[in-house]
């Protein structure tokens, strides 16, 4: 029996090796052989080998001898690509007489190829590759008859490949494993505004449909667009406004932009000098418009209203000439979709768990502990009701690294910035296995060597008053407080003043619990160094340094007292109800304007002292004048109107 | 046919093959499932026992993963608020685990109980302070049988299942890809299958007419009875207060009895046996699953036992004898009017020493019911065909020590730290020691325990009072084996000598 291909795939690399010693070099060929790759022959890989160099890589030679050239049939289409001469020559092996096909003239990526053939039965030529002159696989050119139909073959090989490509590319963009690609920015501070905590892999909103919700739910909103519920766009450099706010980041997961909330949302603020005037950014400062709760269940409105149907979120889509690839479309109408809903569905169940058992927050008011009490899914109809309320200001964030070691929080109960920066991260959707720590880390070193105050707007500083002030603050408040805004020294500084003597309202403090501590100690379990150990119960709360407090207001955890002035009059004489949300300032009491209740039809919070959790008492002398800190401390109610207002003087120039 | 050269090359192709895959699998397997890692050092032996395995995690240990989100997937099946913690477990503040849980890698990371589940315990003087814990104490804050409920009841649970699961542990963890599988495929379902046989294990304790066991207390000797031995069920039951357990040297000597039925004879023994019911040796799993992969199971498991872990254990065990033994009690954090005191002293000599002063006459010793009149379950639970059993079996893991007995009594303990062993009576029937030396009838019927905020003036923790009401745990004496009967020494003393005699008793 002739020989053919199929038997070198069954002898052993020396027994090619011998076969090829002994045939004859043979006649030039010509025409168009069928190849074959022969790799580790005699195992039964060397079919397997062969198959898939036939299919995808290599499916012969085109010889053309008059012209001492050959062709490459290549790929599983059989492109003809790569080109050699073929000429007689002396073999490399045993220095007698073969074909030598060289690429070495002729190829650019094959040119530290030589392959040699000689004629081992009519119409089939055994070849040795050899690579950089060593001598490597062997192969073979057939001309002898065979049956298999190259077209299908063709057809077959290109289809499969194609299926496998797009397996591929489908594995690599919906990877669920992967945690995506955050919108970076170049300066610390757009990162701080727009960058990507990592909450958007499991929280994500798909950017269409964020930009879509607003328009499409027109009518569960306020006012007009995410505006009305405190959203800060900035103006792009068209004098437009930027298609995402502040506060919202980006990221691309599983081929899908999706976006959510990031630290911005809730600690950057503005400042108008006048009605008219233009608004400044303050980034840093407790956020003074964001009402949470209102976008929380503008949010959970959307996905119970019966409009919240893929269909008609996509036709809205287009309407609004939001658009997404074919691809896309399909995720969101069969996938993303339906999954947005049963998540926010969930966040709805366990949040209303507790929002609707608190007053309202109104702007820049949040509830820190009641969110790790639904993440830990604790059964909230059994809380004691003591525990319910834990509405408190948000607080400005500027001015970390002077912060390290501090009581932390309202309450004092944690002293790691990095922990308490990470638990805060959960606002953000961001949980262990999905934190993005490169982002963080740039979000936190910026927050802690760059991120300032802005200054009390120059001259509007009565500077002889502020004069006079410094030492009444120096005796009375700086031991808790600090020397200055720059100097936080002080004995109490960051400390937990007891609830006994700072007397304000415990609502907020109750709400924080040891069974909450206990079960914080479970996060970030997974990753030793990050994990939380430094959650305690406190028994009051945190004396605070005073950098920046202008922007600070209203004051008290609870942002029960709308300005400075007010915080140093006796509880009786604050102002039992005021507006909230309004950023127009009152630069001689030092706190935002509160008695005007709406602006052009945007309703401000009212704010009523009376409600549960918002009682303004505390942070006061006793009625005789006496106070119930160690001496000479004292919170100020009871000095003289003049002493006050040097204060407040004194205060505007931290 | 004869093999030809070529076939016979084929041939050993396929076996090396086949041995190279199977020496992949063995060690995957044994990377996965069984290699042990030791506990990072702890700093002290008191942390060591809060903390530190017993070896427990082999057999009886659930999945990392699974025991953390576990509460979060069943809230309803949970107590209350609080996670574990609702449990009324002592948490030491910014530790990872509750006192009395180990975590350790046995192929993945595996959470088992130690002896300080029942035995680390906490006190505060008011409500606003952060809890003392102190290691030796009776945890009177934990209700065992709760936690154990939850666990069979979550394991029985349909939602008890890896789609439902997997999602919140991958919030956690970024799992790689071959975790993520064996968790979902292999270590769920295998933890679901050996949780939910426990329903059928604890069968006797959930049977309706049966007691509670309440905060702080377990029922032991039907434990050791059902687990050690497998005996079948019958209608006792005894549940009794977790003891304190430092100071171990004074519980030491012929003739001294340990339980609070003098079921053993030596230290040595009940800490050996406590640990034996908490799963350190193999096939101590309540009714762990007698099919095939549970025999193979079983079989690596006794391997292991009989290479390595037995020595292992016997060593762990030898330490924390010496730790407990010279462990000090915990002193009376509270004012002593000493003047007072020294008044009591008389009393305490002539009225209680004989039984209660380590080294005399009847100090750690048999008690007849019928002498002392405390309520007499728990004293029934235990019978001398399960202390014959169990002394066997314990013998069958290759382990020597003295055998437990059967006396009809209740054992007299030494006095140590007596503040902090709140409530009294091995049923923790009397809430204060004041209480204890008031008449049957005047001692409270109803009163909430497991609250840890203590109450120095009657000696003992408050049992009252909203707080105590919500994490308390009702105790009613008129239930079967919870009576408050008996012990009616110095209940006619006139007050001033009781209140000296109380007094006295604070500087134990």
């Amino acid at each position: 029996m002739a020989l053919n291909r199929s038997q070198f795939l069954k002898m052993s690399y020396e027994q090619l090796d011998e076969l090829f010693a002994k045939s004859p070099a043979g006649e030039l060929p010509d025409g168009e052989g069928t190849g074959t790759a022969i790799v580790w022959p005699g195992t039964w890989c060397a079919k397997v080998w062969a198959w898939i160099a036939r299919w995808f890589f290599w499916q012969g030679k085109v010889f053309d001898a008059r012209r001492g050239r050959l062709i490459n049939r290549v790929t599983a289409f059989g492109v003809r690509a790569i080109q050699a001469t073929v000429a007689p020559g002396k073999s490399w092996f045993d220095g007698r007489e073969c074909t030598v096909i060289d690429y070495s003239k002729t190829s650019l990526v094959a040119r530290m190829v030589r392959d040699e053939i000689r004629e081992v039965a009519p119409g089939l030529f055994l070849g040795k590759v050899f690579l950089w002159k060593k001598p490597s696989i062997h192969f073979c050119v057939s001309f002898q008859y065979e049956p298999a139909g190259r077209f299908w073959r063709r057809i077959m090989a290109g289809t499969t490949l194609a299926l496998i490509a797009a397996a591929i590319y489908l594995a690599i963009r919906l990877n669920p494993r992967d945690l995506g690609t955050p919108v970076t920015y170049a300066s610390d501070e757009d990162h701080f505004k727009y960058g990507s905590m990592g909450g958007e892999v499991e929280m994500g909103v798909p950017y269409v449909i964020w930009q879509t919700l607003p328009k499409m739910f027109a009518d569960l909103l306020p006012g007009e667009g995410l505006q009305s519920l405190g959203f800060l766009y900035e103006k792009d450099e068209n004098g437009r406004d930027k298609d995402l706010p502040i506060g919202v980041s980006k990221r691309r997961v599983q081929g899908i932009d999706r976006v959510f909330l990031n630290c911005a949302v809730c600690h950057v603020g503005t400042v108008r000098d006048t009605p008219e005037g233009a608004r400044r950014i303050y980034v840093g400062m407790p956020s003074n418009n964001m009402d949470l709760e209102k976008f929380e269940r503008f949010l959970f409105a959307c996905v119970i209203d019966e409009r919240f149907t893929a269909d008609r979120v996509l036709a809205q889509m287009d309407h609004f000439g939001y658009r997404e690839d074919a691809l896309n479309r399909a995720l969101l109408k069969f996938v993303a979709i339906d999954r947005m809903r049963s998540r926010t569905l969930l966040l709805r169940q366990r949040f209303l768990s507790f929002i609707d058992r608190e007053p309202p927050t109104g702007p820049g008011r949040v509830d820190t502990f009641s969110p790790p009490k639904v993440l830990f899914n604790f059964p909230m109809g059994k809380l004691p009701e003591q525990e319910w309320i834990g509405t408190c200001d948000l607080p400005s964030i500027w001015n970390q690294r002077q912060r390290e070691g501090m009581q932390l929080h309202w309450d004092g109960n944690n002293t790691s910035v990095e922990e308490r920066n990470r638990s805060a991260a959960f606002g953000s959707g961001a949980r262990p296995a999905t934190l993005d720590r490169p982002a963080m880390k740039r979000t936190a070193g910026w927050l802690r060597d760059e991120a300032k105050p802005g200054p009390f707007p120059a001259g509007k500083i009565d500077v002889a008053l502020a004069a006079k002030g410094q030492p009444l603050y120096a005796r009375y408040c700086a031991e808790c407080h600090g020397k200055s805004g720059t100097d936080f020294s002080g004995d109490y500084v960051g400390k937990v003043t007891d609830i006994t003597q700072i007397g304000t309202d415990r609502h907020r403090l109750d709400s924080y619990t040891r069974d909450v501590a206990a079960n914080q100690n479970l996060l970030y379990a997974a990753y030793p160094e990050e994990r939380f150990s430094h959650f305690r119960k406190t028994n009051g709360y945190a004396n605070q340094p005073l950098d920046g407090i202008w922007l600070r207001a209203p004051y008290l955890h609870n942002g029960s007292v709308p300005t400075l002035r007010d915080l140093l009059e006796p509880a009786v004489q604050r102002p039992k109800t005021f507006f909230r949300g309004y950023d127009v300032y009152d630069f001689t009491r030092a706190g935002f304007i509160s008695n005007v209740a709406a602006e052009k039809g945007r309703p401000f919070f009212p704010y009523d002292t009376a409600v549960k959790g918002n009682g303004n008492a505390g942070h006061e002398d006793a009625a005789d004048g006496s106070s119930p800190l160690p001496a000479p401390l004292r919170y100020g109610t009871s000095l003289p109107a003049d002493e006050k207002d040097a204060i407040v003087e004194y205060l505007k120039t931290f | 046919m004869r093999p030809t050269p070529k076939r016979k090359k084929k041939v050993l192709i396929a076996l090396v093959l086949f041995a190279l895959l199977a020496a992949f699998g063995v060690w995957f397997g044994w990377l996965k499932f069984f290699r042990e890692i030791e506990q990072p050092p702890f700093s002290d032996e008191a942390e060591r026992f809060k903390y530190g395995s017993i070896g427990a995690e082999v057999n009886r240990g659930i999945p990392y993963w699974i025991w953390v989100v576990l509460p979060r997937v069943f809230p309803d099946l949970m107590p209350g608020p609080g996670g574990y913690k609702s449990f009324g477990l002592v948490w030491e503040e910014g530790h990872e685990l509750p006192s009395g849980f180990s975590k350790k890698v046995v192929g993945f990371p595996r959470v088992a109980n130690n002896c300080a589940t029942c035995h680390t315990g906490s006190w505060r003087a008011s409500p606003d302070e952060t809890p003392h814990v102190v290691v030796g104490a009776a945890s009177h804050t934990s209700d065992v049988q709760a936690m154990i409920r939850f666990l069979y009841r979550s394991a029985n649970d349909p939602r008890f299942t890896a789609d439902v699961l997997m999602p919140e542990i991958e919030s956690e963890i970024r799992l790689s890809l071959v975790d993520s599988l064996l968790y979902r495929y292999v270590i769920i379902p295998a933890a679901k299958r050996e949780l939910a046989a426990q329903k059928d294990a604890f069968a006797w304790m959930d049977r309706p007419h049966m007691p509670a066991w309440g905060k702080g207390r377990d029922d032991p000797m039907n434990l050791t009875k059902y687990f050690m031995t497998g005996m079948e069920k019958d209608e006792t039951t005894g549940q009794a207060d977790f003891p304190s357990i430092w100071n171990l040297k004074i519980r030491k000597g012929p003739g001294l009895y340990l339980n609070w039925s003098c079921d053993t004879p030596a230290v040595r023994s009940v800490i050996i046996d406590s640990a034996l019911g908490l799963g350190a040796a193999p096939g101590n799993f309540p009714n762990q699953p007698q099919d095939l992969l549970g025999r193979i199971r079983g079989q690596l498991d006794w391997m292991n036992w009989r290479l390595k872990r037995r020595a292992w254990f016997e060593n762990r065990m030898a330490e924390m004898d010496n730790f407990l033994s010279e462990l000090p009690p915990p002193k009376y954090p509270f004012p002593i009017d000493a003047e007072l005191a020294a008044k009591g002293r008389p009393l305490y000599e002539q009225h209680c020493a004989e039984c209660h002063e380590p080294g005399r006459a009847r100090t750690s010793k048999p008690i007849p019911l019928a002498e002392i009149g405390t309520d007499r379950e728990r004293a029934l639970t235990w019978i001398k065909e399960a202390a014959d059993t169990a002394n066997e079996r314990v013998k069958s893991f290759g382990i020597d020590r003295p055998d437990m007995v059967k006396i009809e009594c209740y054992q007299s303990p030494p006095l140590d730290g007596i503040w902090l062993r709140a409530p009294y009576l091995h049923n923790g029937s009397v809430p204060t020691l004041n209480d204890l030396l008031q008449p049957v009838e005047a001692r409270p019927a109803k009163f909430y325990r497991g609250y840890d905020v203590y109450d120095p003036v009657n000696v003992g923790f408050v049992t009252g009072g909203p707080d105590a009401a919500r994490t308390g745990w009702l105790h009613d004496v008129s239930v079967r084996g919870d009576s408050n009967v008996g012990h009616t020494y110095g209940t006619q003393f006139a007050a001033e000598e009781k209140a000296a005699l109380v007094e006295y008793l604070k500087t134990l």
